[in-house]
C-alpha cells in the first residue's frame, strides 16, 4: 500500500491528518511519528506540498499526513484551500491539531474551525514548558473539558507524550464522523475570535514567572536594521564558505572514490558491448551522467539544505525576510522571496523547488526567472575556473557585475510587467529555538529525495543523448546551423559551441570539455582572453541546465519553461556580441 | 441633505468597516439604512465633495482620515447614549432614543454625560464605544511600543483581508508595534504572536493610538 513514494503520486486520504499553525512543531511530531520514511506528495492542481508516512502501532498501520501549517480553514491563500480542500474530500478519520502552548488563543481559533468539520479531533498542546517559563501555564484538563475533545501535552523533539497521543487517536479511529456541525464559512471570524478568546483565559493559570522569551538577545540583534543587516552579512558569508568549503571538499572526495570504484567495473562494464556508438552513450549515461549527478548535486545540493534546514528551524529565516523586504519590494517582490533567491547560488534546481514557500504563481514565477540568471555553484566554478585563472579576477568580478545588473534590470521590468495581483507582505515571526539535529536531517532527507527524483532522470537522459549525437559524428552537423551565431556573432571558435551544448547538461562540463576539444587545459594557447570572457559570461546567462529545465516545466509548465529557457539564450546570445564588441574598448584585447 | 442624514451615513460606513473589515459597497449601505442605492450613490458624491469619503474599486467606498474620526465622534455620542437610555432610564428601545437623540447633542452635554455614566467602555450591545482624544492612523505610522487597538482595514486583496483576520488583527485588538524598518515593514504584536507586515499592508490598516 505504500508501494510508491515519488513525488506526485496519487493522494490517498490518510487515517490520521496533523493541522495546526505553521511553526507549532508539526513537522518534529511527523518526524516522531513517521521516521523518515514519510514522502512528499502535491496536493492536486497545486503546488502545495503533503507529507505522508506510515507508522505501525499495535499491528496496525496507520496513515499519517502532515498538511501545511495554516491559521484559518476560511483562508485564501493556496496552503489554506488545499488544507480545508483535503480535509473535506480525503475524509482523514482523525484530526491531530497541534497547539503552540505560547500562542493559544491564536491556535485554538483554528481548533474552533476544525471541530465545525465533525471529524473526531484530538489536540496535541506543544511547547507547554515555553509557556510555563513565560508564566502563563495551559490547563489541559481544563481546556480539554471546555473544548470537549481529548488534550495530549507533547513534546515531539524528546518525544515525551507522543506515544500517549498515538494510543489516544487510534482509539479514536473507530469513531464515527459525526455529521459537520456547521459549514465552515458560516459562523464569522470575529465570534470564533471572541470564543478562543474566551476559552484561552478560563485556561490560562498564572503562575507569577516572567520569564522572558528564549532568545531574546538574538531577537534584537537580529531584528534592528543595523546590527541585523551586519549579522545578515555575517550569516551569508558563513553558507557560501560553508557550501564552497564544506561542497567542494565533498565533491572532491565522492570524485575520487567514484573514479577508484565506480569507474572500473562500469567501464569493463561498457566494453562488454560490440557497437562503439552503443558503447560511446552507455559511457556519457553511466559515468558521466552518474559522475554528474554526484559530484554537483548530492555534496552542494546537500551541504546547503542542511544549512537551510538549520536556519529555517532555528527561526532565522522570516527575520531575513523582514529585513530585506523593503529591497525586494523595488522588484514587485516582497520578503518570502529572499530565501529561494538566496538558495539560487547553490543550485537552481531546490531554489526553484522552493519558491513554493511564495503565495501566488506571479511571484513564484517572476522569482523562478530571477533564479535562472543567478550563478549557481556550477557556474561560480566556470567564471572562476575560466576568466579568474586565464583572464585576470578583476574580469571575473566583472562578468559577476553584469549578470547582478541583469537580475536587477530583469527584476525591474518584470516586476513592473508581470500579470497578476501582487499580495503584500505577512508573515509570522516565530521566537528563535534551538533545531534539533534529527529533525534538521529529515528535513533534508526528505529535500534530497524529491531533489533527486527531478534532476537526476534529466541529466541521466540528456547525458545519452549528447552521447549519442556525438558517437554518431552528428554534432557538427547539428553545429552547423548555429556557426553564424557562434563565430560570426560571438566571435568564439567553433569548438566552443559545442562545449556551450554540453553546459545544458551540467555547466562546469563545458570547461572540461573545451579543455579537452581545444587540446590543452591552456585556454590561452587557443582562445584569446576576450573569447574566454565572452565564453564564460554567455556560458553563465544562457539557460542554467537541463535539470533547471526539468523542474520549471514542472513548476510552471511547458509554456513558461520554454519562454524562460528561449529568453536567456537570446539574453546570453546578445549581451555575449554586445561584449565581444565593447571589451576592447576597455582594454580587454583580441589576441 | 440634513447633517442628521449625514451623520447616519458616516456612522453605518464606519461599522461596517470594522465588522467586514476593507472598503464598503453601496448595496451594504444601503441595506444597513434600508434606503435605495440611487439615493446612497448620491450622499456619497457629497460625502466624498466633503473629504470624508474615497472611492475603492467597485463602486464601493472608504472613510478618509477626516471620516473616520467624524464617524467615531458620532458613534461615540451614539453609544453613550444608548448606556445613558439604556441603564439609566431603563428603555428597551435604547438604539432608536439614542439614534433620535445624538444629532442634538452638544459636546459640553456629552461631556457631562460620561461623567454622568462613570466613563463607560461598552455600549449595551457590547461594542466598543470610541474613547476622547485617541488618534486613529494607520498603523504604517503608528508609533513604536505603544499600546494600539486595531480598529479597521481598508485592504482590497480577499486572500490579505483573510489572512490578517486570520491572525487575529480584527477590530477592538490590542497590539503593539516592536519593530520598523523606515519606510519598510514592521514586526506587531498581536495575540502574543510577533507578525510582519509590509508597508502596503500596514498603510491599509488603522488603529486608535491613546485616548
Amino acid at each position: 500500500m505504500s508501494g510508491c513514494c515519488g513525488p506526485g503520486s496519487k493522494l490517498r486520504g490518510a487515517d490520521i491528518v496533523l493541522v495546526g499553525n505553521p511553526n507549532v512543531g508539526k513537522s518534529a511530531l511527523m518526524n516522531q511519528l513517521t521516521g523518515v520514511g514519510a514522502f512528499v506528495s502535491n496536493y492536486p492542481g497545486t503546488t502545495v506540498e503533503i507529507l505522508e508516512g506510515d507508522a505501525v502501532f499495535s499491528g496496525k498501520r496507520i496513515r499519517f499526513a502532515d498538511l501545511p501549517g495554516i491559521y484559518s480553514l476560511k483562508g485564501l491563500s493556496e496552503d489554506e484551500k488545499a488544507a480545508l480542500g483535503y480535509l473535506e474530500s480525503a475524509n482523514p478519520r482523525v484530526i491531530i491539531n497541534i497547539v503552540d502552548s505560547t500562542k493559544l488563543e491564536r491556535n485554538i481559533f483554528l481548533t474552533l474551525q476544525l471541530l465545525g468539520l465533525g471529524i473526531p479531533t484530538i489536540v496535541a498542546l506543544n511547547f507547554h514548558q515555553e509557556a510555563t517559563e513565560t508564566g502563563a501555564e495551559i490547563d489541559g484538563k481544563k481546556l480539554s473539558a471546555l473544548l470537549g475533545i481529548p488534550v495530549v501535552e507533547i513534546d515531539p523533539i524528546s518525544g515525551s507524550g507522543v506515544g500517549k497521543l498515538v494510543r489516544v487517536s487510534s482509539g479514536m479511529l473507530t469513531e464515527k464522523k459525526k455529521g459537520a456541525r456547521r459549514k465552515v464559512g458560516l459562523g464569522s471570524e470575529e465570534r470564533t475570535h471572541s470564543k478562543a478568546a474566551a476559552i484561552s483565559s478560563k485556561v490560562t493559570v498564572r503562575n507569577g514567572r516572567s520569564g522572558g522569551r528564549r532568545y531574546g538577545w538574538l531577537d534584537r540583534i537580529t531584528g534592528e536594521p543595523l546590527s541585523g543587516t551586519i549579522v545578515m552579512a555575517l550569516v551569508l558569508a558563513a553558507l557560501f564558505a560553508c557550501l564552497f568549503l564544506a561542497g567542494g571538499g565533498l565533491s572532491a572526495l565522492i570524485g575520487d572514490i567514484f573514479a577508484a570504484y565506480a569507474k572500473p567495473p562500469l567501464s569493463s562494464f561498457i566494453s562488454i558491448f560490440p557497437s562503439a556508438v552503443v558503447r560511446e552513450i552507455l559511457r556519457y549515461m553511466l559515468i558521466d551522467g552518474i559522475n554528474a549527478g554526484l559530484q554537483i548535486a548530492i555534496p552542494y545540493v546537500f551541504v546547503f539544505y542542511i544549512i537551510i534546514a538549520f536556519l529555517e528551524d532555528s527561526g532565522y529565516m522570516p527575520r531575513m525576510a523582514f529585513l530585506l523586504d523593503r529591497v525586494m519590494h523595488r522588484f514587485g517582490l516582497h520578503g518570502k522571496a529572499v530565501v529561494p533567491m538566496m538558495l539560487g547560488f547553490g543550485c537552481s534546481v531546490p531554489a526553484i523547488l522552493s519558491t513554493r514557500v511564495l503565495p501566488n504563481t506571479r511571484e513564484r514565477l517572476l522569482t523562478a526567472i530571477l533564479i535562472t540568471l543567478i550563478p549557481c555553484s556550477a557556474r561560480t566554478a566556470v567564471i572562476l575556473g575560466a576568466v579568474g585563472v586565464f583572464v585576470g579576477w578583476q574580469y571575473a568580478l566583472l562578468i559577476y557585475a553584469i549578470i547582478l545588473l541583469l537580475v536587477l534590470a530583469t527584476g525591474f521590468v518584470l516586476g513592473r510587467s508581470l500579470p497578476g495581483e501582487r499580495l503584500g507582505f505577512i508573515m509570522e515571526i516565530p521566537p528563535y529555538r534551538m533545531p534539533s539535529a534529527k529533525n534538521v536531517l529529515a528535513k533534508t532527507w526528505i529535500r534530497m529525495k524529491d531533489f533527486v527524483f527531478t534532476a537526476f532522470p534529466l541529466v541521466f537522459i540528456g547525458s545519452g543523448v549528447i552521447g549519442g549525437f556525438s558517437a554518431l559524428g552528428l554534432m557538427p552537423a547539428i553545429l552547423k546551423p548555429a556557426e553564424p551565431v557562434v563565430a560570426g556573432w560571438l566571435m568564439l571558435p567553433v569548438v566552443a559551441g559545442i562545449t556551450l551544448l554540453f553546459g545544458i547538461l551540467r555547466k562546469e562540463l563545458a570547461l572540461e570539455m573545451l579543455a579537452v576539444l581545444g587540446g590543452s587545459a591552456n585556454l590561452l594557447s587557443f582562445m584569446t582572453p576576450l573569447q574566454i570572457f565572452v565564453f564564460a559570461l554567455v556560458l553563465a546567462i544562457y539557460v542554467p541546465c537541463i535539470s533547471t529545465v526539468g523542474v520549471l516545466k514542472r513548476e510552471f509548465g511547458w509554456k513558461r519553461c520554454l519562454l524562460i529557457s528561449g529568453s536567456t539564450i537570446a539574453l546570453a546570445i546578445v549581451i555575449g556580441g554586445i561584449a565581444a564588441r565593447i571589451m576592447p574598448a576597455l582594454g580587454l584585447s583580441l589576441n | 441633505m440634513t447633517s442628521k442624514n449625514k451623520e447616519d451615513y458616516l456612522r453605518s460606513i464606519y461599522e461596517l468597516q470594522t465588522k467586514a473589515g476593507g472598503s464598503v459597497k453601496a448595496g451594504a449601505i444601503a441595506s444597513k439604512l434600508g434606503i435605495s442605492k440611487p439615493s446612497v450613490s448620491e450622499m456619497m458624491g457629497k460625502l466624498k465633495n466633503d473629504g470624508l469619503v474615497e472611492s475603492a474599486p467597485y463602486g464601493a467606498v472608504s472613510l478618509t482620515g477626516k471620516g473616520v474620526e467624524e464617524a467615531r465622534k458620532i458613534l461615540r455620542r451614539h453609544r453613550l447614549l444608548e448606556v445613558f437610555f439604556s441603564d439609566f432610564l431603563g428603555i428597551n428601545a435604547f438604539h432608536d432614543e439614542a439614534h433620535e437623540t445624538e444629532h442634538a447633542l452638544s459636546e459640553e452635554a456629552e461631556r457631562r454625560l460620561e461623567k454622568l455614566l462613570k466613563h463607560p467602555k461598552k455600549c449595551p450591545d457590547g461594542d466598543e464605544i470610541p474613547r476622547r482624544g485617541a488618534k486613529v492612523l494607520p498603523l504604517a505610522r503608528a508609533p513604536k511600543g505603544k499600546p494600539l487597538r486595531v480598529l479597521f482595514s481598508t485592504l482590497e486583496n480577499e486572500e490579505e483581508l483573510a489572512s490578517i483576520k486570520a491572525l487575529g488583527i480584527i477590530h477592538g485588538e490590542k497590539a503593539r508595534v516592536l519593530k520598523k524598518i523606515n519606510r519598510g515593514p514592521l514586526i506587531l504584536l498581536v495575540k502574543g504572536a510577533e507578525i510582519a507586515i509590509g508597508a502596503d499592508v500596514s498603510s491599509n490598516i488603522y488603529v486608535e493610538v491613546g485616548g
